[in-house]
């Protein structure tokens, strides 16, 4: 190209990953204005120091973003990812969320955030309609 | 990209080269999240639709998703 731009590429979410995430927040905050974003999270330890489960969160604006909950095996089917779900909408709320939501794949666990009060608002098909993806949300 | 790329197809020629290598990796589909002041017309443009919307609470802020098939 005659401008003289190089693209080269980037395996994994390295330093030119960062950058980027990092260039595109303070763009927005230049944009319309300066906005919180933090991240939290909540871990459940064995008596042994093992994490065997957890949730982590991430807060942007007046959102509550649920990224990531996890239970090891053993531990499901025992009440605690409802206890881990309702330390992070605890927390949510607290800092004064307006809702919270997350995406989950078709063999995960729509139903259990489904009695919890989260519903569907959108969802996408991947391979054919193999594989769905959900977007749930729930207002506070 | 910095200010001075902007208005200069870089963006486009971005994009360009990431498709042509998801496609290299055999992906179908391409999906990406944008805010409702960021870029959802520059990704039209591109192809990409809007398969959902999200509405933040105070602000007017959405977000947007948006796919294109490969």
């Amino acid at each position: 190209m005659s401008d003289g731009l190089i693209f080269e590429a980037e395996e994994g979410q390295g330093a030119v990953a960062k950058f980027l995430d990092a260039s595109i927040k303070a763009w927005s905050d230049r944009v319309v204005g300066p906005a919180r974003r933090h991240w939290y999270s909540y871990a459940a330890r064995t008596p042994d120091g093992d994490i065997c489960g957890g949730v982590a969160c991430y807060i942007y604006r007046d959102v509550l973003l649920i990224d990531t909950l996890w239970l090891d095996d053993s531990y499901r089917g025992r009440g605690l990812g409802s206890q881990l779900m309702d330390m992070a909408e605890q927390r949510g709320r607290q800092e004064g969320c307006a809702f919270a939501f997350l995406d989950t794949m078709n063999w995960q666990a729509r139903p259990f955030y489904e009695k919890r009060g989260y519903h569907v608002f959108h969802e996408f098909q991947m391979e054919g309609g193999t594989y769905t993806r959900f977007y749930m949300r729930k207002d506070f | 990209m910095g200010e001075a790329a902007r208005g200069k197809d870089v963006g486009s020629r971005l994009m360009s080269v990431a498709e042509d290598e998801a496609r290299k990796r055999g992906a179908t589909i391409m999906f990406l999240d944008t805010f409702s002041f960021q870029a959802r017309p520059f990704y039209e443009k591109l192809g990409f639709k809007v398969f959902g919307t999200l509405k933040h609470g105070a602000g007017g802020i959405k977000r947007f998703w948006m796919a294109k098939t490969l």
